[in-house]
């Protein structure tokens, strides 16, 4: 079967990855905000007698200057490597912007498709589009097309076909650029261009205000543009744990108290060995069913932080908070990745690759891990839950904390090792654009599939461990005196002094420098390990109790979305329950220790894959560097805390 | 004119660059080229908010004072942070600041006022 590659180049939030997604059934992260694509990202699909291999570019506005890394990646590319054809995706919007990257392609003498891109907004803004006209003056295949529905995607296919077995390479004999000197040459190109859209783009009427010119009067505004800003991650934060805390509880209840116990004694009816029943039990559904018990908190996250994403609102916040960033040496762009390291701190520290400063982008990976990702709000939520009677309070306390401590860092490193002017700052503002709930699910399940992985994986591997150093050497009776007991108890004097001297903590805290959600399932196994079931288990029973909690869960979702204040809970009532986990946890931590514990995770960057991509963005004595002031600043914030609230 | 120089609600021409900067280029490639027409929809901090029919950019102040541009209406319609042609308060910061500075020197002479129209009232009771 022969192969077509085909390079997917356009400007920067024209759509690519919405009509890769389309072409060739890929889920790849899409956003409304220009730099989403950092990366060069491949799909492919079997069209007639061809294996078509789709590479989606990061969107790049010309080939004359590269000045970001994203950039490069997609000029290295065009100039290097080897490809078929040139699939060409355009804003029709914005034709004429993006014909004067067309016009560089053109240069490159390959065969070109151009994808008319966004054809609804077009209309829906007064333009009459000759897609015709435009296929005629360059000689190649010209398709209309809508990338977020999916529209007249799929005629490209047959039509980078044609274009590839006809070698249908653009001619427009205006482009004959080589006798002119270089200033000459832009701004014939920019006549060309101007021509070009003329020719083909006609505005039948000028519609009224757009929805984008009436939002942006509220959301840009000097002042109410902060108070909307505040309601809006107010009430995100809000819907996140009214929606997610009961059915985490449930979840966690449901694991507990009838799964674990229910698969513990069909083991043993079927004649499993002891050690067999109580690894399964301890290590699977002790640890590991903590971490999957937050699947409903991950995914409310995702979805309101894909809808920020997909709506167009980031770049916004990037203009609000310009005003202050400037102030500590950094442009409002750099607040889109510290946003998206509330999600994963991984792909944050890939999207600085936009900046254009190097300076500035090491100055924001060092910011970056001070967000709380969701892998921290796993062990926030669960914590703040346990201990406290307003955990959203608590959890947006920390949030806080978090970002007071990135801008600290950034003021420090700016006025010492990373010492430079303000640069400048320009950004393209997209339109609104509201996705579909098709598309929120999908990136939404794409964000699940990942956490679900991992806990497969990672944390199931680290959580087996875990159980097996608490059950050796052979025949061990106490667990202080397993491998994880001494190997706890040798680094206790270390975190004694931030009230968390306890061996257990401290057994947790190692290996959680693989997956941060790993703190969790490993204080699961030690204290399920520890625990002694004295109940009578009946299935029906139990089964029963389940039902009756699944409903009053949704009751308490309906009553906290009425409330417009935060949820509070009542410990009182929990304090009684001392059997299930949380009982334990309470029992094992005072409530210094606690918030000393929450600022320690919040504050020491203990996730290997972020140190990982620290190193591969910055450099190594950046991640190696900041290891080691972050668990510095860990330790004395930390230490602060627990003698101030002991 | 500088573009940075053009207030909220002008519509601006934009005439030429000054300097040959790898920036300016970007800044052409992006939209923002020779003969483009802007409406300077807000000045906030050291950034301005460009709109024409269907983009918007945010521009820093350092870049606007490198494009030159013509003036072709001005709008005067009120926003958010108006400023005035030539004057150093060109920026919402500026303008909030000067407009609190007034409202106290408002305050305090109207304070004086009543000072002096309790005085005439109540003579005996102010101090000598």
């Amino acid at each position: 079967m022969k192969k077509i590659r085909v390079a997917l180049v356009g400007n920067p939030n024209v759509g690519k990855t919405s009509i890769l997604n389309h072409l060739a059934g890929t889920n790849l992260m899409i956003g409304n905000w220009p730099g989403v694509t950092v990366e060069k990202r491949t799909g492919s699909t079997f069209f007639q007698e061809y294996e078509i291999e789709f590479i989606d570019l990061p969107g790049i506005y010309t080939l004359e200057e590269v000045l970001s890394e994203d950039e490069k990646i997609t000029a290295e590319f065009l100039r290097s490597e080897e490809f078929d054809v040139l699939l060409n995706v355009v804003e029709t919007p914005r034709l004429e912007r993006d014909l004067y990257l067309t016009t560089q392609l053109v240069e490159l003498r390959k065969p070109m498709v151009i994808a008319l891109n966004m054809i609804d907004e077009a209309e829906k803004l007064g333009y009459s589009v000759d897609d015709k006209r435009l296929s005629d003056l360059l000689k190649i295949a010209v398709v209309k097309t809508v990338g977020r529905t999916g529209e007249g995607v799929k005629a490209l296919l047959p039509a980078i076909v044609e274009t590839y077995e006809k070698q249908q390479i653009p001619q427009l004999e205006t482009l004959s650029l080589e006798t002119l000197q270089p200033e000459d040459e832009r701004e014939k190109r920019l006549f060309l261009v101007k021509g070009l859209s003329a020719e083909v783009l006609q505005r039948v009427f000028l519609p009224k205000r757009t929805i984008t010119e009436f939002l942006d009067n509220l959301f840009l505004h000097p002042f109410f543009g902060f108070v909307f800003l505040f309601i809006i991650l107010y009430v995100t934060f809000k819907l996140i744990f009214d929606i997610s805390s009961p059915l985490v509880d449930f979840i966690d209840g449901f694991i507990q108290d009838f799964i674990s116990p229910l698969v513990l004694i069909s083991l043993e009816n079927l004649g499993a060995s002891n050690f067999i029943s109580r690894m399964i039990s301890e290590a699977v559904f002790g640890g590991l069913g903590m971490v999957f018990s937050f699947v409903p908190l991950i995914f409310v996250t995702y979805f309101f932080l894909t809808f920020l994403e997909t709506s167009g609102y980031l770049p916004r916040v990037a203009f609000l908070m310009d005003r202050f960033t400037h102030k500590i040496g950094l442009h409002g762009q750099s607040i889109i990745p510290l946003i998206l390291g509330f999600g994963c701190n991984v792909p944050a520290i890939l999207a600085t690759r936009t900046l254009q400063d190097r300076s500035d982008r090491l100055l924001i990976i060092s910011m970056i891990p001070f967000m709380s990702c969701s892998a921290r709000l796993v062990v926030f939520g669960f914590f703040a839950i346990t201990f406290f009677e307003n955990p959203l309070l608590i959890i947006l306390a920390l949030y806080l904390v978090g970002i007071f401590l990135s801008l600290f860092t950034a003021v420090l490193l700016r006025k010492s090792l990373l010492r430079k002017a303000l640069s400048h700052f320009v950004m393209e503002l997209p339109p609104y654009r509201f996705p579909s709930l098709r598309v929120l699910i999908r990136i939404v399940l794409l964000h699940l599939k990942s956490f679900i992985v991992r806990a497969g994986t990672i944390i199931f591997v680290i959580s087996l461990i875990i159980w097996f150093s608490l059950n050796l050497p052979p025949g061990v009776e106490r667990l202080e005196d397993s491998i994880a007991g001494k190997i706890g108890k040798t680094l206790s004097p270390l975190f004694e002094p931030i009230g968390l001297g306890d061996w257990r903590i401290t057994t947790s805290l190692i290996p959680a420098f693989l997956a941060r959600e790993a703190i969790l399932t490993n204080l699961g196994v030690i204290l399920k390990a520890e625990r002694e079931e004295t109940e009578a288990f009946d299935p029906k029973e139990r089964l029963a109790d389940q039902g009756r909690n699944l409903l009053s869960a949704l009751s308490e979702i309906i009553s906290s979305l009425l409330s417009p204040l935060p949820k509070k809970l009542s410990l009182e009532d929990e304090e009684e329950e001392t059997s299930g986990l949380k009982g334990e946890i309470r029992k094992l931590l005072p409530l210094p220790s606690v918030l000393a514990f929450l600022f320690f995770v919040l504050i020491y960057n203990s996730c290997v894959a972020t140190v990982v991509a620290m190193w591969r963005e910055g450099s190594k004595n950046l991640a190696l560097g900041f290891l080691f002031y972050s668990f510095l600043l860990a330790w004395f914030v930390s230490y602060i805390v627990y003698k101030f609230f002991s | 004119m500088k573009l940075s120089e053009a207030c909220c609600g002008d519509r601006v021409i934009i005439r030429d660059f000054e300097g040959d900067e790898e920036i300016l280029k970007k800044i052409s490639a992006m939209g923002l080229r020779k003969g483009s027409q802007f409406e300077v929809c807000l000045r906030c901090g050291r950034n301005l908010l460009l709109r024409n029919h269907n983009s918007q950019f945010i521009l820093s102040r350092d870049l606007a004072d490198k494009i030159k541009v013509e003036v072709l209406n001005i709008e005067g319609k009120p926003c958010e942070a108006p400023c005035l042609h030539g004057d150093e308060q060109s920026n919402c910061e500026d303008y909030l600041k000067n407009e609190l500075t007034n409202e106290h020197s408002r305050l305090r002479a109207r304070k004086k006022r009543g000072l002096g129209i309790f005085k005439k009232v109540c003579p005996f009771l102010s101090k000598k």
